[in-house]
């Protein structure tokens, strides 16, 4: 690695700036300028050659605000493409707040994917979630602010336990570099408690199982285009953190497969299709995850690839439910259907998503699971291998089916509307087109990933006849279960999932603790009461009106008692 | 209020696609026996392994699905925001 000094502007800088410089530009020219900052930025990665850059003493502290090496570069690439996309789709929206905080986000997540020491990446994280939760806000729903407040809370608390994490290690190790973390065993055993809370922080952005709910809740309540960019940056750099500090931690291989699987079990009774792409978000960084546990060269580039072709599938896939939400105001499945008639192109480019997350031979997403599937099986893992082709099929049944058929098949729930506007279109047709283009020709793909690939996706044909017969045959599963009844029809009612335990039992626990409370102080205060009226009452006998000593004396007793004193003194005088 | 709801016309699948689909499921089975496959396990090797392993996870996912629903299924206003 050489050191130079940086002679641009850090990678993401030129579109966080052009984002802060954006409302005061004309209206007409925002859209536009949010359309040429990922291509400028894009162009300043090619130039880039790798190094460290821009390296500074802040407090005493030695930063490396740039490191370009080929695993940050292929996330960096990946984002510019995706901000591009996503702007594209975005050319309608003249909301200000919405591309500020758009432009800012995708700046930030790229900023950190090249920060070189964990105090950098630190502050990218952190302006990620701040940035990132106006595209929630800005639905303007009630329910948006309430989900946003919480991803919110949860994505600071994120970044403050990565902060505790960083010093704890730093006065450990007096190393701030973000380099591998974990120790070659790969044991979490052998980690200090910095490094331990530094995994927990990259968890809870990655989604880990309990720790995921936020993507749930917060995604679907995001804008229609805000749910596009939120569906590509936050988790993958997350999951470009783990790559970066965790590869080989063991313990990864088998949250991974959890993973992969407890997700797809929620996206089958899900009703707001958008919350069912959420939930198989989760499920296929399930796949990087795993990927990223067994950590052989194979397996990284595995989850890295997948992260890759996943960011524009999964983009894809929430923009054409964006634009059903767009064109319909629904994202029910109870209330769609049908919607193939008025918008033919849009059905096409979700059937082109569907197919691309599934695996379908000659979609993108098929040459990158096959590179985890290989790392899966040349280390053995059989239980692992079993457990990512049930969730290969659960993959099948939410986005694969479920996703297009009760939005643009099914019964027809007689709504006509227009199709996508125009830049709707061409955004998901380009990421359409990545999908095929990928599928067929991986190589491009394959040569920039972080190591060599000689693994051939279509070497073995028998490989793409067995994932089509596991594809096909449950497709032919779906068939059967609806000719019969059998399937889990879609119903208007939402499912409990984790946020439960904050949106529901713990203000019950508190509003429990607090009636306790107030019972317990009722007791004592009428306990007090009733100690005060007995002292009163025994002053009032003894000195009230009644009392003995209160009583009025009349004077002609008080002369007899003198007399007698007298007597009694002198009898005892002379006696 | 926000009980189950049967559409006026519930969604069905015609029996023509299901018929393609049977079809083009068969050919991918007998296809198999002319296909070299590398298998790494030895149950990858058994006839239609992928196959049946595709449809049994499929159903089993789903049928599951309806069980975990009568657990944490609520209307639509529960949380009431």
């Amino acid at each position: 690695m050489t050191i130079t000094t940086m002679t641009s502007v850090p990678p993401g800088l030129i579109l966080i700036l052009g984002g802060l410089v954006l409302p005061w530009l004309p209206g007409a020219a925002r859209p536009v300028v949010s359309l040429v900052l990922p291509v400028l930025g894009l162009i300043q990665l090619l130039l880039l050659p790798e190094g460290l850059y821009a390296q500074i003493g802040v407090a005493g502290y030695e930063l490396t605000l740039v490191r370009v090496d080929r695993l940050s570069l292929v996330f960096g690439y990946i984002f510019h493409i995706a901000a591009f996309l996503a702007a594209l789709y975005a050319l309608h929206v003249r909301d200000a707040t919405q591309q500020v905080s758009a432009l800012v986000y995708v700046g930030s997540a790229i900023g950190a994917v090249f920060a070189g020491d964990m105090m950098t990446l630190f502050v990218y994280w952190e302006i990620t979630a701040l940035s990132s939760v106006f595209l929630i806000w800005a639905s303007g729903s009630e329910q948006a602010y309430r989900a946003g407040m919480r991803y919110l809370i949860i994505q600071v608390g994120s970044g403050v336990l990565l902060l505790s994490g960083i010093l704890l290690h730093y006065q450990h190790t007096g190393s701030l570099a973000f380099e591998q973390l974990i120790s070659a065993s790969g044991q979490l055993a052998d980690a200090g408690p910095g490094v331990l809370l530094i995994l927990v922080a990259f968890a809870i952005k990655c989604a880990f199982p309990l720790l995921h709910n936020w993507l749930q809740d917060a995604y679907p309540q995001a804008t229609v285009t805000g749910a596009v960019f939120l569906s590509a940056f936050t988790t993958k750099l997350a999951v470009y953190a783990l790559v970066r500090g965790f590869p080989g931690t063991e313990v990864l291989i088998g949250i991974g497969v959890v993973m992969t699987l407890f997700p797809i079990f929620f996206a089958v009774i899900e009703n707001d299709l958008r919350k069912v792409l959420s939930y198989s978000l989760n499920n296929q960084l399930g796949f990087m995850v795993v990927g990223i546990g067994i950590g052989t060269e194979l397996a990284l580039n595995g989850a890295v690839a997948h992260a890759f072709v996943h960011i524009i599938y999964k983009a894809l896939l929430f923009m054409s439910m964006g634009a059903v939400l767009y064109r319909t105001g629904t994202i029910r499945a109870t209330d769609l259907g049908g919607l193939y008639r008025s918008m033919p192109w849009t059905a096409a480019f979700c059937i082109v998503g569907a197919m691309s997350i599934s695996a379908f031979p000659l979609f993108s997403g098929f040459v990158a699971k096959s590179l985890t599937l290989s790392a899966v099986v040349e280390g053995h893992y059989v239980l692992v291998w079993i457990g990512l082709l049930i969730a290969s099929a659960g993959v099948m049944e939410h986005s694969g089916i479920k996703v297009p058929f009760f939005a643009f098949f099914g019964h027809d729930s007689g709504i006509r509307c227009k199709e996508a506007p125009t830049h709707m279109l061409v955004a998901m047709g380009v990421a359409a087109g990545l999908c095929l283009g990928i599928g067929f020709f991986p190589q491009p793909l394959y040569a920039i990933l972080p190591y060599p690939v000689t693994y051939q996706p279509y070497g073995d044909l028998g490989h793409s006849l067995t994932q089509l017969q596991l594809l096909l045959f449950a497709a032919l599963a779906f068939v059967v279960l609806m000719r019969t009844g059998l399937y889990a029809r879609e119903q208007r009612a939402i499912n409990l999932d984790v946020d439960w335990v904050y949106r529901r039992l713990a203000p019950r626990l508190v509003t429990f603790a607090m009636q306790w409370l107030v019972a317990i102080n009722a007791v004592l205060n009428r306990a007090l009461h009733h100690l005060g009226r007995m002292v009163i009452r025994t002053v009032w006998r003894h000195y009230g009106p009644e009392g003995t000593l209160a009583r009025t004396w009349p004077t002609g007793s008080m002369v007899l008692w003198v007399a007698i004193l007298l007597v009694a003194s002198s009898l005892l005088y002379y006696a | 209020m926000n009980k189950p709801e049967k559409h006026d016309t519930p969604t069905t699948i015609p029996a023509a696609v299901f018929g393609w689909l049977a079809a083009v499921c068969t050919a991918l089975v007998v296809i198999e026996w002319f296909v070299h496959r590398h298998a790494t396990y030895p149950w990858e090797g058994w006839p239609g392994f992928y196959a049946i392993f595709g449809f049994v996870a499929f159903a089993g996912i789903v049928l599951l699905g309806k069980q975990l629903r009568r657990v944490i299924r609520r209307d639509d206003d529960y949380y009431n925001d």
